[in-house]
């Protein structure tokens, strides 16, 4: 089901993952499960990333500096982009704590 | 009407009893479980049943099959319910000499199909519809109910459905099944998951078998399991454990003899040596 989103502000609060969710790393690639609704979601290696800091210590937009930081020469406007458009994506599944 | 017979349904721990002066009756509700027993109703069981079921109210049998298919579809229901400690899943499982083969997947995808024409060259036989998962160390177990095919899955057997019974149940959900007890079982023991195999059938394409990432598996076991909620963290860590444990492959196939031969080609098809189905021991 394609699910239109909006990308999540960045100045928002600091974001942190629900209980609800459970993580196993299997050969390098995260896997979640949504106790509560059932649903698994595999991560590609951006949002495995930014879903390990999602750990109540980050706002968005440190999530944005972190990923900046992490790989020199990348765009800010567009990690933005991406950052809010995935953080959207974890709520809208509700994998986040609101 | 006969003298009372009680027929002994054994899926793991799950224990079913079904009593009866109706012959005919418990005779084909034993053709949908491979293990069961018929005995006479004066016979212990060693255990009490966790189901006790009594045919006695039906003074006109006309339609056998509709008993037959709701009885059974009663002991699956109670089964599942009872074994709502272990993780399961909705996947077909065979076995051969290396481990099981699980083949996750909805209803109506061909699993019952597809595991009968494996039985049929040699595979040994789990479930055709349900996997019970347990462990550490992780290990599939066995959820001996005949394999149950629809008039679609008969068809497509083709030669290989000789052993197909005749008689049709029906289920409650109005849906027609023969039952099917393949050659080779497995008995009641647990078995370590060798392969994962996901099923995408084609119309048309030949069959062809392509690794797939563990993630990828670990998270198809995870969208078929029927109680995974209940199991949490633990649950996720047992399927992480089969995967790991595991060739994943995705099996995309439109004819049965082309998808057995691929899977016997991946798996080596060295023949199962299991132990000897499990039944109701009397005291």
């Amino acid at each position: 089901m394609a699910v239109s989103l909006r990308s999540a502000p960045l100045d928002g609060a600091r974001v942190r993952r629900s209980d609800r969710v459970v993580e196993r790393v299997v050969d390098g690639e995260l896997v979640l499960y949504d106790t509560a609704r059932h649903r698994v979601h595999v991560m590609n290696p951006t949002a495995a990333w930014i879903w390990r800091l999602c750990d109540g210590g980050h706002s968005p937009a440190a999530v944005v500096s972190a990923l900046v930081s992490r790989y020199s020469g990348v765009d800010r406007a567009t990690v933005e982009a991406d950052v809010g458009e995935i953080l959207a994506r974890f709520r809208v599944e509700g994998l986040l704590d609101e | 009407m006969t003298a009372p017979l009680v027929l002994h349904v054994r899926l793991q721990e799950f224990q079913a009893v079904v009593r009866s002066h109706h012959s005919r009756v418990l005779e084909r509700l034993a053709a949908a479980y491979p293990a069961a027993e018929l005995r006479p109703a004066d016979c212990p069981c060693a255990a009490a049943p966790s189901l006790d079921l009594t045919v006695g109210a039906v003074e006109h049998l006309g339609d056998v099959s509709k008993v037959v298919g709701h009885l059974e579809a009663a002991i699956n229901g109670a089964a599942i319910a009872a074994l709502q400690h272990r993780v399961l899943l909705h996947a077909g499982v065979v076995a051969t000499a290396d481990g099981a083969v699980v083949l996750p997947g909805r209803s109506g995808l061909g699993k019952s199909t597809l595991v009968a024409a494996l039985c049929q060259a040699g595979f040994a036989y789990f479930s055709d519809d349900i996997a019970i998962l347990g462990g550490p160390p992780p290990r599939v177990f066995p959820f001996m109910k005949a394999v149950s095919l629809k008039r679609g899955g008969v068809r497509a057997l083709g030669d290989r459905g000789g052993a197909v019974g005749a008689f049709e149940a029906i289920r409650p959900d109005g849906s027609v099944v023969r039952h099917l007890t393949p050659p080779r079982l497995a008995g009641s023991n647990g078995r370590p998951v060798r392969y994962v195999l996901l099923l995408d059938r084609r119309p048309q394409d030949a069959a062809t078998l392509r690794p797939v990432p563990r993630a990828r598996a670990l998270a198809e076991l995870a969208a078929h399991s029927m109680n995974l909620p209940r199991h949490g963290r633990h649950g996720l860590e047992i399927l992480s454990q089969v995967v790991e444990g595991a060739d994943c492959y995705e099996l995309t196939y439109s004819r049965l003899p082309e998808a057995v031969e691929a899977l016997a080609g991946v798996t080596g098809h060295r023949p199962f040596v299991g132990d000897a189905p499990t039944l109701c021991e009397p005291r």
